[in-house]
């Protein structure tokens, strides 16, 4: 270090003249470089002008002869002989005729070269002289050579001038003229260099050899030896600094003395405050202004780890996580800096493991003797312990003040002393409401007190308690909590708190009550369903037999309901089912019990009755409420009801079987013709109990062969023959005799038997027709088909069946249909008409004027022939009115080009009657009741050795 | 004190040195004239892997300008067929071969006219060649292969780039070509009656460079062998890209010269240090063809001076 210091002098001036030399030879050189730069353009110049005139002559020419293939290879040769960067050969439009890249052939010149320039090119055509344009920091040259094509056979120039691109590269030149001139820089700088050694030889002895001297000197002197002495001995003014230097010396010999005494007192009290500092419980460190340790008493170091010789290598910075240094820095700024102490403050430290531990710091600034800052000095004390504590306090406050559940703590006097946010939202009560105020649940006096006395004495004695308790809430409901309360006990026995935890379940009760109902009561009109009647029932049955009054059990039906359902929809039906029973609702006491059974149906129970009447009374009551106009949705209903009554104790000893009789009851009022109600009587019991027998002797009937067919002749009233048969069943029950199809065919419709013996009927009736085809005889076989036969998906195949198994065609076969099937008159059954109606089977309606079918109503159907129901014909001849109806539907079935066939004709004045007015067929006792089969036969046979008079007169009578 | 001098004579003696160093080179001029396999040169000018400042290409439309150029001094270096190269050596000894830079297999051709079919056909007329070496070359093969005598045509020397219009013209029956013209005129109807495919290995182009100025140059000789092999695997690796920078030279749409350049193959290093070396098959090909020429008279009989084949540029 201090040998090159001592070089600098010297250095200094040889550097000096250096920098003199360089800046001259620069100038120089630049001087000459601009010279030289000058000439090597004005040379580029004088090229082209020579090259200029060679070209013209020669390339007019070859341009003129459009010969560019020579013109090419003269560029590639131009390109080859000199230094261009490019050359392109342009015509009128600026295009590359002829160019040193072939691939620019053709091309504008625009797109190959950026700094082509137009204006130079057009001033070169107009002018017809070079023009010479310099590029690039003068590195190349443009020249723009105007050609005019010539013929030297022609003699003759052309209007179009060609132009000839030469960019001039004198890099190459100018780099030659650089080589140049650093040659004789290098030349220059080299008789520098010489001059440099002699000056630095002669400065070395005059100047340098002196230094050296006098820097031995002030050395010794700096290693302490005040005695040393430089005894330079010169006139210059070096031996005047080595005079000074040497009286220095002597002066600084004699100051030290003097130091050393003072140094002596001053480290007694030095000693003094180390062992203040050492022993501090608090860590104690010392710190220069930046913040470096100065230094640090033990509790200080053993606080972070280190020993003081690392410590004295960091600063505190070193030894604060980084999230602190902004903030500590800032009070330092603020307060430290501001008024040379701070307050104290908390922060973290870590330790040279690592660990990061708060510690509490208070720091201060140090001063000189004079005020002047030297540094400063902070405690620091470990506070992990307290902090500890601290968090773990606040843990416990927050799981207090945020949980779920409200909590109460209340002292040994049950006097509130903290309540959390959950209890103030269950009890609506805040903590200033309640504090220092008796814990009371019982304030609204929901539960009685004794209740509160139990729940005392049980947390008391036992230390715990819980269960529901009601309270009154703040907005003044009544809510349920469940309770928990615990007894907490200090170190001694005393009681110290109670603490209470609250569960708010007013809600789950809610949802309890809401299923509870949902699951007893209907849906749709919001009454009791069949689970909850029957509870009602069973609990009124007992309280019956108690006081010894009856009830009753009313089951009701709205009529035709299906029908309001089925064409307008299920929304306009739940809305009447809904209306009925609101009036239902309201028609019977609050003791009674209305429930409804699903679709249409309702059961009543009526209690605290005396009599049967009292019972009666009320249904005709509720009878005539429901009956009144109903107004849903723009349609006006006129609803009917049919209810079945059966009454406790008389018909009946328990639930099922009063329920059972009033069903029962409730069809025979149906059957009786709706709109009325039936109370339940032996007779029904007869009755019920023969349906059973009906339905389980169907069953066995067609296996036992109990079923027969008998046939009723059809005669044609022109012509008095046989052409037809209607096929009727018969049933011989082995105990209760023939029973009439009146009374086992609705048995064996709702029992589902009529489907099979449905088939068992056609198919022997067809094979009975077929027979009697077989035989000669050629009758239409007429099977009536029951409603819900029709409505069965099988039908068709059923006929199907039949049809193949007798082998019987088709249009011989003629199924008879009710008049309640046609006025359903639902798409779906003129669609297994017309299906029907494509085997080739004829349809007939029975019983046709019983119903209400109208003319424009009938057209819709495919049907074939009407049957006159038998109520008409038998007074045809007494009765006008049957009469007229007669001759409506005869007419209405001739305009609609329907047979029609009258039916049981029992005497000749009927048969005239219908004669008279053109009725197609009749059938009835007059010509034959129905026959067995073997019978008919011999009716066929008797019938046809009398042929003849099928061709009587019309107004003879027809043979019996 | 000592140090100091030392540092100020070492900057004295530097200083010396530059003011004696030699004057700037002007950059290898290598001429070519346009043929599908000299491109990698110009598209290694085009992917700027050749400097400017050490290699200037010099185009050419067809190779006898730059046989006259390169007589003339005005090129240093010149890419020609083996047999151009060898008459050339003739005249300037001062010559070697550094590189085989493609073999033809296919590339040259004997195209017709649309109305002859068959080499036979061609007796009588006329034929163009570039020039009597390579053209008359395969030619001759092209006969003695039908069994034809060398006299039963009529040669006609025609520069490449009026092969087609000479071609459309019909002053010529048949011509002697190379691409891309010679897809050009198969495009146009031409038949193509014998090719360097069924003559394998016997037309090769070379890199033909001053001795010299391969002392002088040594590394732009060798910037611009390195310019070129970047640029064979750019037309490896990059080869639609290739294709497109090719096709303002070439004239051609890139399917031609994808076409065009299945009928050659690039020797690589490898290749190169086999053909050129001692036993190298180019010594065998460079006889034949010295005996063949000197018997059509394209070469004087007491022509002996070798040309010189270098491997050493193409060395690892």
């Amino acid at each position: 270090m201090n040998r090159r210091q001592s070089k600098s002098v010297n250095l200094l001036l040889t550097g000096v003249i250096l920098t003199l030399g360089v800046l001259v030879a620069s100038f120089f050189v630049f001087g000459r470089l601009n010279t030289a730069q000058n000439h090597i353009e004005s040379y580029a110049e004088r090229q082209v002008d020579e090259l200029s005139s060679v070209i013209d002559a020669d390339w007019g020419e070859q341009i003129a002869r459009k010969e560019f293939a020579t013109i090419q290879t003269g560029i590639s040769n131009m390109l080859a002989s000199g230094e261009y960067r490019s050359i392109v050969l342009l015509d009128e439009q600026n295009r590359v005729q002829a160019a040193s890249r072939l691939d620019w052939a053709q091309q504008p010149v625009l797109m190959l070269m950026s700094d082509f320039s137009e204006k130079d090119a057009a001033l070169a055509r107009k002018g017809q002289r070079r023009v010479i344009r310099p590029l690039l920091d003068r590195s190349i040259i443009q020249a723009y050579l105007p050609i005019k094509p010539h013929d030297t056979q022609s003699l003759m120039r052309q209007q179009t001038t060609s132009l000839l691109l030469i960019e001039y590269d004198l890099t190459y030149a100018k780099r030659d003229m650089r080589q140049d001139a650093v040659r004789h820089i290098a030349l220059f700088l080299a008789l520098l260099m010489l001059l440099l050694g002699i000056t630095w030889m002669l400065l070395d002895q005059s100047i340098r050899q002196p230094l050296l001297q006098l820097r031995m000197a002030a050395r010794r002197m700096a290693g302490g030896d005040l005695h040393a002495r430089s005894k330079l001995d010169l006139p210059n003014e070096l031996g005047d600094l080595s005079r000074t230097l040497d009286d220095m010396a002597a002066r600084l010999a004699s100051d030290r003395q003097a130091l050393l005494s003072q140094q002596n007192a001053l480290s007694e009290s030095e000693r003094k405050y180390k062992a203040l500092f050492n022993d501090s419980r608090d860590g104690i460190a010392l710190l220069s202004t930046d913040g470096k340790y100065i230094d640090a008493n033990p509790q200080y170091l053993s606080m972070l780890g280190y020993t003081r010789e690392e410590l004295l290598h960091l600063s505190y910075e070193d030894c604060t996580p980084k999230r602190w240094h902004a903030i500590e820095t800032q009070i330092l700024e603020n307060q430290l800096f501001k008024r040379g102490y701070t307050d104290e403050y908390e922060k973290e430290y870590v330790d040279k493991n690592g660990r990061v531990f708060p510690v509490s710091i208070k720091a201060s600034l140090l001063y000189g003797e004079y005020g002047e800052v030297l540094g400063m000095w902070g405690t620091a004390r470990d506070i992990s312990e307290r902090k500890q504590a601290e968090s773990k306090l606040l843990l416990a406050a927050r799981v207090f003040e945020n949980s779920g559940e409200g909590i109460v703590i209340v002292d040994g006097t049950r006097t509130v002393v903290s309540i959390n946010a959950a209890f103030s939202r269950i009890t609506g009560y805040e903590l200033t409401e309640v504090y220092g105020q008796p814990l009371q649940f019982h304030a609204a006096g929901v539960n009685d007190d004794g209740f509160l006395q139990t729940l005392w004495q049980a947390a008391e004695s036992g230390g715990y308690w819980e269960g529901e308790i009601r309270y009154r809430h703040r907005d003044g409901n009544n809510r349920t909590v469940w309770l928990t309360l615990r007894q907490v006990k200090e170190a001694n026995g005393h009681v110290a708190n109670y603490i209470g935890h609250l569960t708010d379940i007013s809600e789950r009760r809610a949802w309890e009550e809401h299923f509870r109902y949902l699951s007893e009561h209907d849906y749709l009109t919001g009454l009791p369903n069949r689970t909850l009647f029957q509870d009602r029932l069973q609990q009124a049955i007992l309280q019956s037999e108690r006081s010894g009054e009856k009830l009753a059990v009313a089951f009701m039906d709205l009529d035709r309901f299906k029908n309001i359902n089925d064409s307008l929809g299920h929304h306009i039906g739940d809305k009447l089912l809904h209306a009925v029973a609101e009036r239902l609702k309201q028609c019977v006491r609050s003791s009674d019990t209305i429930s409804r059974q699903g679709g249409d149906e309702f059961i009543l129970l009526l209690t605290g009755l005396h009599r049967r009447e009292d019972a009666i009374q009320i249904i005709e009551h509720i009878q005539a409420a429901v009956a009144n106009v109903y107004l849903i949705d723009d349609y006006e209903f006129n609803v009917t009801s049919s209810v079945g009554l059966s009454l406790f104790p008389d018909d009946g000893n328990d639930h099922d079987a009063l329920i059972k009789n009033a069903d029962a009851a409730m069809y025979q009022a149906k059957a009786a013709g709706r709109n009325s109600y039936h109370v339940f009587t032996d007779e029904l019991k007869e009755k019920a109990v023969e349906r059973v027998q009906i339905e389980s002797g169907l069953r066995r009937a067609l296996e036992n062969g109990e079923l027969r067919l008998n046939y009723q002749p059809q005669i044609d009233i022109a012509s008095g023959r046989i052409i037809g048969a209607e096929t009727l069943i018969r049933w011989h029950h082995p105990e209760l005799g023939v029973i009439s199809p009146l009374r086992f065919i609705p048995v064996a419709e709702e029992s589902g038997l009529i489907v099979p013996i449905g088939e068992w009927i056609l198919q022997q009736a067809c094979k009975q027709a077929r027979q009697w085809q077989v035989d000669g005889f050629e009758l239409t076989i007429a099977v009536n088909i029951s409603a819900v036969q029709f409505r069965h998906k099988s039908l068709e195949d059923t006929v199907n069946r039949a049809l193949a198994y007798s082998n019987l065609p088709p249009q011989w076969l003629e199924l008879e249909l009710t008049e309640g099937l046609i006025m359903e008159g639902s798409d779906a059954i003129i669609g297994i008409m017309q299906r029907l109606r494509q085997i080739g089977v004829k349809l007939s309606i029975d019983d046709f004027g019983t119903g209400y079918s109208s003319l424009s109503y009938l057209k819709r159907f495919p049907i074939d022939k009407l049957k006159i129901d038998q109520s008409f014909v038998r007074d045809i001849t007494s009765d006008p009115d049957d009469a007229a109806i007669t001759r409506a539907i005869i007419n209405m079935a001739q305009s609609l080009k329907l047979k029609v066939i009258a039916e049981g004709v029992e005497n000749e004045a009927q048969l005239d009657y219908l004669r008279q007015h053109a009725c197609d067929e009749y059938q009835g006792y007059y010509c034959s009741k129905p026959l067995p089969a073997d019978e008919f036969s011999t009716l066929l046979q008797s019938m046809t050795t009398r042929r003849p008079a099928a061709n009587a007169p019309e107004n003879e009578p027809p043979p019996s | 004190m000592p140090r100091f001098l030392t540092i100020l004579s070492s900057l004295l003696f530097s200083l010396m040195l530059a003011a004696c160093t030699a004057a700037p080179e002007k950059p290898l001029r290598l001429g070519t004239n346009v043929w599908i396999g000299y491109e990698p040169f110009y598209l290694a000018r085009e992917i700027n892997a050749l400097d400017q400042d050490k290699v200037r290409l010099i185009e050419y439309t067809s190779s006898l300008p730059v046989l006259h150029a390169f007589r003339n001094g005005l090129l240093d270096a010149a890419a020609l067929t083996l047999d151009e190269a060898l008459l050339l050596s003739q005249q300037l000894p001062d010559i070697s071969v550094v590189a085989v830079l493609d073999i033809s297999n296919g590339a040259d051709a004997l195209l017709s006219r649309p109305e002859f079919s068959d080499i036979r056909q061609l007796s009588g007329k006329t034929v163009a060649v570039e020039n009597l070496a390579t053209g008359g070359y395969l030619l001759l093969r092209a006969l003695q292969q039908a069994g034809m005598s060398p006299n039963a045509v009529t040669i006609k020397a025609v520069s490449a780039d009026n092969h087609e219009a000479a071609l459309e013209a019909k002053d010529i029956a048949a011509v002697v070509s190379y691409d891309p013209q010679k897809t050009r005129m198969l495009a146009n109807g031409a038949h193509n009656l014998f090719d360097s495919s069924q003559i394998p290995g016997e037309i090769v182009d070379v890199l033909v460079v001053r001795k010299h100025i391969q002392q002088q140059k040594p590394h732009m000789l060798r910037h611009l062998l390195k310019g070129w092999q970047i640029a064979h695997q750019y037309l490896q690796r990059n080869r639609r890209e290739a294709l497109v920078k090719m096709q303002p030279r070439q004239k051609l749409n890139a399917a031609q010269i994808e076409g065009a350049l299945q009928q050659l193959s690039f020797p690589d290093k490898a290749q190169n240090q086999i053909l050129l070396g001692q036993s190298g098959q180019l010594h065998k090909t460079l006889q034949r063809l010295r005996l063949h020429m000197q018997s059509s008279q394209l070469l004087s009989p007491s022509a002996a001076t070798p040309l010189t084949l270098d491997p050493s540029w193409l060395q690892e």
